[in-house]
């Protein structure tokens, strides 16, 4: 008779129990098979026909070599080592079950032939096989694996090296990464706290173990940022973390910790610290440069100032005698072209410090109450020869006041009215007028001249630009772009319209005075 | 008519305003610096205005303007500086340090004895 369970089994079972045991069998999640001598299967339990993928009926007078997907040959060296009177174990096998492959651990052990005597073994007449699924468990296994992998990639990635102090034995360990950063491989690495410090540089040595042993004590969080050796010259810039760790009766167990390798990221930092810098040494010397751009105008402006105004002085002295003594008549003229061109010089020299000054955004100005007609009848006091040998035609309303700053207003006239005699003719009529419009006066200064040609007109404003005319080319062309923006500057604008070989009127609009 | 003084570095526009001035009847006292001006300020003759430059290398206009008040002279002389500096904020210095007017060079002809006449004392 064969018995369906190990035959090595030293207790012989209560008959209950053996009446029970294929059910019990069958409960097991192992897989049980029992073999004849020939290897073919004579019984098999419920997880064997999972396991295996065959229908329980199918398995019973299936070959042994038959059931794996792999590893068979080592089912068969198991089954001829039980037949042997041993234990047989495999490896390994693979089975195709639940529609998958699944691992089995295996085990045969022979089933011998009940007998009387119990110190005696009975002859061999099979063996039993048990089959164990170490599918999950390799499954476990290998997600452990993987994890460790991860976390190993995390440390490399993140530059991140993990330690931990017993203080007990005062040993430390290093994970690999640790190793890595520090430039200290695995057996010359000597475990113990003083091993660990001997990468902190020197001169942060003693600090970074007197925290270190701080949080060991009382717990205290440990956070230092230290320079350590490397597995370069130059070392490398460590920011360190660690905490205590205790048991579950509260007792110290360890300090654990990190070292991150911020070297990269210091470098970076640093690279964008030393560019930052050199922008702003950059900005300091170009505002440097401005200044004493600036500060050279304001000499030369002043430099040139006063020749001219000797130049101009002595002229207009020179005119007045000639006038109240009759002598030297013949002088007049080359005199007033000496007082004019010292004028014109110096108007050139106002206007480079004006453009300056407006660039340089240093112009402030200051509106004030004015009487408009006062206003032009000084700028055409100051205006240039030429213009006041034309007929001049102001039609401006004695009681209309303007908000404006007398020194924008007279740039601004000034400008205009020397325009308008520079481009008519001198005989011609100039002709000032201003209309109220709303909060506002609108002033206009008309010419006779040429006109500008329509395609010159949207330019006008810009520096340097001039309407050329063959007799004349002297001047910046920076004229209107400076009364423009002091127009602009106290709140106004500034615009033409002009009809070629008609002449040109340039408008301009300031603030109204009004009683607040 | 008390005499006018002009205060100015440069020898060529103390002329001009010697040769604007005293055509017109004013009697010209020049001084070639600051140091020079306070001197004669100090010996106490008396002056119907006076003519000050600002930029000059021993003493600037606004050191000799501030001299005076110390040396209770600005009570005494009415005070005109004039300079090349074509600044708003020049003229205002200028009188706020006590100046009674501000002409800057070049300056009219016209504006130069306007300004004489109306301040002379």
């Amino acid at each position: 008779m064969t018995a369906p369970y190990p035959a090595d089994m030293s207790e012989p079972l209560a008959p209950a129990l053996a009446e029970a045991w294929p059910a019990v069998v069958d409960a097991a999640h192992e897989l049980v098979l029992a073999l004849d001598l020939d290897g073919t299967v004579t019984r098999a339990n419920r997880a064997a026909a999972e396991l295996t993928g065959f229908p329980t009926a199918d398995l019973e007078g299936r070959a042994l070599g038959d059931l794996a997907a792999g590893g068979g040959d080592r089912l068969e060296i198991a089954f001829r080592t039980a037949l042997a009177g041993r234990v047989g174990q495999t490896g390994a096998v693979r089975f195709t079950g639940r529609g998958a492959d699944v691992v089995v651990q295996v085990r045969v052990a022979p089933l011998r032939a009940a007998t009387d005597e119990t110190d005696e073994p009975g002859e061999i007449v099979g063996a039993v096989l048990c089959g164990r699924d170490l599918t999950e468990i390799s499954e476990t296994q290998r997600s452990m694996a993987e994890m460790g992998e991860m976390l190993r990639r995390l440390q490399e990635l993140g530059r991140v090296g993990l330690w931990a102090w017993d203080v007990a034995s005062d040993t430390v360990q290093w994970s690999a990464e640790m190793h890595r950063i520090h430039g200290v491989a695995p057996d010359e690495f000597g475990g113990t706290l003083r091993d660990h410090l001997a990468v902190v540089d020197p001169d942060a040595r003693a600090g970074v173990e007197a925290a270190l042993r701080r949080t060991a004590e009382s717990g205290e969080p440990f956070a230092e940022e230290f320079s350590a050796a490397g597995p370069h010259d130059g070392g490398v810039w460590i920011q360190a973390r660690a905490d205590l760790r205790t048991d579950d009766a509260d007792r110290v167990v360890a300090v654990q910790g990190i070292h991150q390798d911020l070297t990269e990221r210091y470098a970076a930092e640093e690279q964008m610290r030393a560019a930052l810098e050199r922008e702003r040494q950059a900005v300091e010397e170009l505002q440097e440069a401005d200044r004493l751009k600036d500060e050279f105008l304001d000499t030369v402006s002043h430099e040139f100032r006063t020749p001219i105004s000797i130049v101009s002085g002595y002229a207009e002295v020179l005119l007045r005698d000639v006038e109240a003594n009759g002598v030297g008549s013949n002088l007049r003229a080359p005199l007033e072209a000496v007082l004019r061109n010292a004028r014109h010089l110096h108007q050139m020299v106002a206007q480079i410090l004006d453009m300056s000054r407006l660039d340089a955004g240093r112009v402030m100005v200051a509106p004030e109450r004015l009487v408009l007609v006062d206003v032009v009848a000084a700028a055409l006091d100051d205006a240039d020869e030429p213009l006041r040998a034309g007929e001049i035609l102001v039609d401006v309303a004695g009681e209309l006041e303007v908000h404006a700053d007398p020194m924008a207003m007279s740039r601004i006239l000034t400008n205009l009215l020397t325009n308008a005699a520079k481009y008519s003719d001198g005989a011609t009529r100039v002709e000032v007028a201003a209309e109220p419009d709303g909060d506002r006066v609108v002033v206009r200064v008309t010419d006779q001249g040429g006109g500008i040609p329509a395609d010159r007109i949207e330019t006008l404003f810009d520096r340097f630009v001039k309407v050329e005319r063959p007799d004349q080319s002297e001047g910046f062309g920076l004229g209107l772009t400076i009364a423009r923006r002091f127009a602009e500057l106290q709140g106004g604008a500034m615009w033409v319209e002009s009809t070629e070989s008609v002449g040109s009127s340039f408008f301009f609009s300031v603030p109204i005075w009004q009683e607040s | 008519m008390k005499s006018v003084l002009v205060v100015d570095d440069v020898d060529d526009a103390r002329q001009l305003v010697r040769a604007a001035l005293e055509p017109l009847g004013h009697t010209i006292v020049e001084a070639a610096g600051g140091v020079e001006a306070l001197e004669i300020l100090d010996a106490g003759d008396e002056f119907g205005v006076m003519l000050l430059d600002i930029r000059m290398p021993d003493l600037s206009g606004f050191e000799v303007i501030e001299q005076m008040r110390e040396r209770s002279h600005l009570s005494r002389v009415p005070v005109i500086m004039f300079s090349a500096h074509a600044d708003r904020g020049t003229a205002n210095r200028a009188l706020e340090a006590g100046a009674v007017a501000y002409l800057e060079k070049p300056y009219r002809l016209g504006e130069l004895v306007d300004l004489v006449g109306t301040h002379a004392v």
